[in-house]
C-alpha cells in the first residue's frame, strides 16, 4: 500500500526491546519494493506487527539467525526521503534515529536505481551502515537492464547485492553481507563506527552541495555540540531543509547556540538564488544520475510487456471502471459476502456452535455454576461463551478473515493506487481524494480499523470527513455479510438498501465537503507495476491482521457480553429497550428489533446478527427487513469504532457525530418505511 | 507563492496540464500554492531537468518518469512547468 496497514497492537516502546543486545537490522525503502517479502525471507515465520508508539503506523519486527548471528529485523514503513511528509515516513525515520540499527538494508526496485539513490545518499550522510539491495532484479532483466555492481560498490563505498525476494535469489549473499556488517560493531553507535574497508574517506559526504551551502553546513556543524544519533552533517542538512522536528531537537540540545544556528540558516536561505530545499534535492539527483549512468547498461528496449498492457487496462476509464466493479463484485460480494458470510458462517455457526459447542457450554456451565444469574453471564441467550465467543468466532471471524485476505491481495498486487486514481475525481466531490479509497474500502471490513487508517489522509479536514462517513454510511464486513444474507433472497430489497445507503453516502459527503472548513485535498501517488500476488506474502499479512483482530477486537466482544449481562440484570437495558420499542414500532418494525439495535451499539455486527436471528425465526419479513437493514447500517458505529473516533478525533467530534447519526438513522428508517408502504412495494 | 525553478525556460511557460497522452516534456520548474505538495513531488523524484511523459490524463493524470509511473490530479499537473520535447 501503499502501506495502509494500520493494524497492530500496542507493545512496549521498541527501543526498550528485550532483544537490546542483538544487532538490529532495519529494512528501509519506498513502498512496494519488496521490503516485506524480504523481511519474510530473512525471518521466516516469527514476526510481530505492532503500532509504533503514539501512532497507528504498522511496524513489523522479527528475529532471525543470519549465518549463526542472532539479529532483530525491523521492516520500516515506506519512506521516500529522510525529510518526512507522512506519518509513515516520520515513523521510519524515528526508527533509524532512535533505534540506531547496526545495519540498514536499503531495498529498492533495481530499475529505479537512479530515483532511489538520493535516499541512499541521505542514509550515508547520516552515518548509517548501509547495504544496497537491488531487488526485483528479474523485472529489470526483463527490461534488458544490466548492472555493474562492482562499479556501484566502489563508487559508493558500500556493499550491494542483486536480489529477487520472491524467488529468494541473492538471499544467501545478502545474509553474508548482513552478518559481516553486523558482527564486529553491533553494539557501537553507527556514527562512532569506522567506515568499512574500501569506503572512501568521504563516506559521510558523498555529495558536494556547492561552496555556499557547504560553508553553511560547516558553520552549522560547528555549532552542534550535543550528542546526536546521526552525523552532524546530516543534522545540518535537515536543518537547512527546514525540518521542524529536527529544529526543535537542536533547540533543546544546543540551548543558547540555537539562536546562532538559526541565524546561519536564515542567511543561507537569503543568499541562495533558489530554495535551498530544491538545490539540495537537485545536487543529490545529479549525483544519482551520474552513478546510475555508469552502473546501468540498457540493452535494446523491450516491447510493452504484458503486465504494462494489463496495467493500462486497469487505469483507462473505459476498461478500468468495469474492471474495478468486477474486482469489487467478486472480491467483496462473492468472496467476502457469499463465501465468508454465507458458507463459512453457516458451517461454523450451525455445525460447530449450535450443533456442538453451545450445548456443551450450556451443560458445562449448568454443572459448574449453580446460580442462574452467573450462568447467564457465561451461557444462555447472551452469555460470554454462547453469544460473545460464538459471534466473534463463528460470525465475525470468517467475514473479517475473508475480507483481510481480499484486502491483502489487493495490496500486494498493486491495485490500490489504480483504484485510487479511478475514483479520485468522484471522491473530490465528497471532499476527499482518491487515497481515501483505502480507509473507505477498509471500512467495508472493519470500521474501527478504518477509522485508525484515516491517518494516511493528509489534512485534518479529510480525516474528519472520512471518519464521519465511515461512522454513518459504510457498513463493516460483519454487517455487510449479514445484510447480504438477509436480503439475498430479495433482490429488490438489496437494491433499495444499496440505493438508500449510497445516496446517504453521497449527500453526506457533499454536505460535509461544503461545511467542513479547509482547502480541498490534492492527490498524488506512485503507481507500482501490477504484480501477481505472492501467496506467502499475502497469507503472512492476512495472518498478522487476523492476529491483530483477535488481540484487539476479541476482548471487546467478551466485554460487550459482560455489559449486556450487567445491563440486563440491573434492568437498565430493559428501560432503554422499552424506550426504543415505540420508536422501532413507528418504523414498522417488530418490537424485538429494539434489542438488536441496542446491542448493535456494543458491536455493530451484534445488531446485524440479532436481526438475522429475527429473520430466520420468521419474526421479520417484507418491507421491515429493508427498513431494519437501512436503519442499522446508518445507525451506530459500534462501541469500538466510537472509542476509536474519540481517540483519533476527540470527544467533541465523536459526540457531535453520534448526536447527528442516531436520530438521523431512525428518521431515514421512518421515511423509508412510509415511502415503501405508500408505494406498495413488494419485497 | 513559492516558485522552484532551476533555470528560466526560454519558451513561454507551459504546464503539464496542456499535454496530451503520448506527449513528452522537460520539467523546467515546479510551482504551486502548497509547499508540502512541492516537497512531496521533489521527494518522489519530480525535479527540474527530468523528462516526463504523459500516459493518460483522465480521470487522473498518469505520467511516466524513467521506469516509474506516478498518478496525480489536475492541480498538481498545473504545478509542473515544462518545455515540450519531441
Ligand atoms: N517480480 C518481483 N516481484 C517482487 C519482488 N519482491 C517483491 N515482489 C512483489 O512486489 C509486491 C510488493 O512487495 P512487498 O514486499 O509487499 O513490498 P513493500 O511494500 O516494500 O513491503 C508484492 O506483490 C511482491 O510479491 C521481486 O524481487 N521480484
Amino acid at each position: 500500500m501503499p502501506d495502509i496497514a494500520v493494524s497492530g497492537r500496542r507493545e512496549p516502546p521498541p527501543h526498550e526491546s528485550v532483544q537490546g543486545a542483538r544487532p538490529r537490522v532495519a529494512l528501509v525503502g519506498t513502498p512496494n519494493v519488496g521490503k516485506s517479502a524480504m523481511f519474510g525471507n530473512l525471518t521466516g515465520r516469527y514476526a510481530m506487527v505492532s503500532n509504533y508508539p503514539g501512532t497507528t503506523v504498522e511496524v513489523t519486527r522479527g528475529t532471525a539467525s543470519i549465518n549463526g548471528l542472532a539479529c532483530e529485523i525491523v521492516d520500516t514503513p515506506g519512506m521516500y526521503s529522510l525529510l518526512p511528509i507522512t506519518e509513515e515516513e516520520r515513523v521510519a525515520r524515528s526508527i533509524l534515529l532512535a533505534e540506531r540499527p547496526s545495519v540498514v538494508i536499503h531495498a529498492m526496485d533495481a530499475k529505479n536505481l537512479e530515483r532511489s539513490l538520493p535516499m541512499t545518499l541521505q542514509l550515508l550522510e547520516a552515518g548509517l551502515s548501509v547495504i544496497l539491495d537491488l531487488n526485483m532484479m528479474d523485472e529489470a532483466e526483463k527490461l534488458n537492464l544490466k548492472f555493474d555492481l562492482v562499479r556501484l560498490k566502489t563508487e559508493l563505498g558500500i556493499p550491494a547485492v542483486a536480489t529477487v525476494s520472491t524467488t529468494r535469489r541473492g538471499l544467501g549473499e545478502l545474509k553474508k553481507l548482513i552478518a559481516t556488517a553486523a558482527r564486529p560493531a553491533g553494539a557501537v553507535s553507527p556514527v562512532e563506527r569506522l567506515p568499512p574497508a574500501g569506503r572512501p574517506a568521504s563516506g559521510e559526504r558523498p555529495v558536494d552541495y556547492g561552496p555556499e551551502l557547504e560553508r553553511a553546513l560547516e558553520a552549522v556543524g560547528n555549532q552542534l555540540r550535543g550528542k546526536y544519533s546521526i552525523s552532524r552533517r546530516a543534522v545540518a542538512l535537515l536543518l537547512l531543509q527546514e525540518d521542524p522536528e529536527i529544529l526543535e531537537l537542536v533547540k533543546q540540545k544546543e540551548g543558547l547556540r540555537a539562536a546562532r544556528i538559526e541565524e546561519i540558516l536564515a542567511q543561507a536561505q537569503k543568499h541562495s538564488p533558489e530554495p535551498v530545499n530544491l538545490q539540495i534535492a537537485m545536487r543529490r539527483q545529479e549525483y544519482a544520475r551520474r552513478i546510475a549512468g555508469q552502473v546501468i547498461r540498457a540493452g535494446k528496449e523491450g516491447r510493452i510487456s504484458l503486465g504494462e498492457w494489463a496495467s493500462r487496462l486497469t487505469m483507462n476509464p473505459v476498461t478500468g471502471v468495469p474492471i474495478m466493479l468486477v474486482v469489487l463484485y467478486y472480491g467483496l460480494y462473492q468472496f467476502v459476502g457469499v463465501f465468508g458470510a454465507g458458507t463459512l458462517v453457516d458451517l461454523l455457526e450451525q455445525r460447530v456452535f449450535s450443533g456442538f459447542l453451545n450445548p456443551v457450554f450450556e451443560k458445562a456451565v449448568a454443572y459448574l455454576l449453580p446460580w442462574p444469574v452467573w450462568r447467564e453471564l457465561f451461557a444462555g441467550e447472551y452469555g460470554i461463551l454462547t453469544l460473545g465467543v460464538r459471534y466473534a468466532i463463528a460470525i465475525v471471524f470468517p467475514i473479517v478473515g475473508t475480507f483481510f485476505l481480499f484486502f491483502s491481495v489487493l495490496e500486494d498486487s498493486g491495485y490500490f493506487p489504480r483504484l485510487a486514481m479511478l475514483v479520485d475525481r468522484v471522491f473530490k466531490k465528497l471532499g476527499l481524494n482518491g487515497r481515501a479509497a483505502i480507509p473507505l474500502v477498509l471500512g467495508l471490513g472493519c470500521g474501527t480499523m478504518a477509522t485508525m487508517s484515516t491517518r494516511i489522509l493528509e489534512t485534518r479536514r479529510e480525516r474528519i470527513i472520512a471518519t464521519f462517513l465511515l461512522a454513518l454510511s459504510i457498513p463493516c464486513s460483519a454487517q455487510l455479510g449479514l445484510i447480504f444474507a438477509m436480503l439475498s433472497g430479495h433482490p429488490a430489497g438489496l437494491l433499495i438498501w444499496g440505493l438508500v445507503v449510497g445516496a446517504v453516502f453521497i449527500v453526506a459527503g457533499q454536505l460535509s465537503a461544503r461545511l467542513t472548513p479547509g482547502s480541498p485535498p490534492s492527490f498524488y501517488m506512485e503507481v507500482p507495476p501490477l504484480r501477481i500476488p505472492q501467496i506467502g506474502n499475502v497469507l503472512r499479512k492476512t495472518y498478522m491482521r487476523i492476529e491483530w483482530y483477535f488481540m484487539e477486537i476479541f476482548p471487546l466482544f467478551i466485554l460487550a457480553s459482560v455489559f449486556i449481562w450487567l445491563g440486563r440484570i440491573s434492568g437498565v437495558f430493559q428501560l432503554i429497550i422499552s424506550g426504543l420499542e415505540p420508536v422501532v414500532q413507528s418504523l414498522g418494525l417488530p418490537k424485538e428489533t429494539a434489542v438488536a439495535i441496542l446491542f448493535g451499539f456494543f458491536r455493530r455486527d451484534y445488531g446485524a446478527a440479532g436481526l438475522y436471528d429475527l429473520q430466520t425465526s420468521g419474526q421479520l419479513s417484507g418491507i421491515p427487513v429493508v427498513v431494519a437493514a437501512v436503519t442499522l447500517t446508518l445507525f451506530t458505529p459500534c462501541i469500538a469504532q466510537f472509542s476509536m473516533m474519540v481517540k483519533e478525533r476527540g470527544w467533541r467530534f465523536a459526540l457531535q457525530a453520534i448526536f447527528f447519526i442516531f436520530p438521523f438513522a431512525f428518521l431515514m428508517g421512518y421515511i423509508l418505511n412510509q415511502a415503501l408502504t405508500f408505494l406498495g412495494v413488494q419485497i | 507563492m513559492p516558485r522552484l525553478s532551476s533555470s528560466s525556460p526560454a519558451s513561454p511557460a507551459l504546464t503539464l496540464s496542456r499535454l496530451r497522452p503520448g506527449q513528452k516534456g522537460l520539467i523546467t520548474a515546479l510551482e504551486g500554492k502548497d509547499s508540502r505538495t512541492l516537497h512531496k513531488l521533489m521527494a518522489m523524484g519530480i525535479l527540474p531537468g527530468m523528462t516526463i511523459k504523459v500516459v493518460q490524463n483522465s480521470p487522473s493524470w498518469v505520467v511516466q518518469l524513467g521506469y516509474t509511473q506516478l498518478t496525480f490530479d489536475n492541480q498538481i499537473a498545473g504545478a509542473i512547468q515544462i518545455h515540450v520535447t519531441p
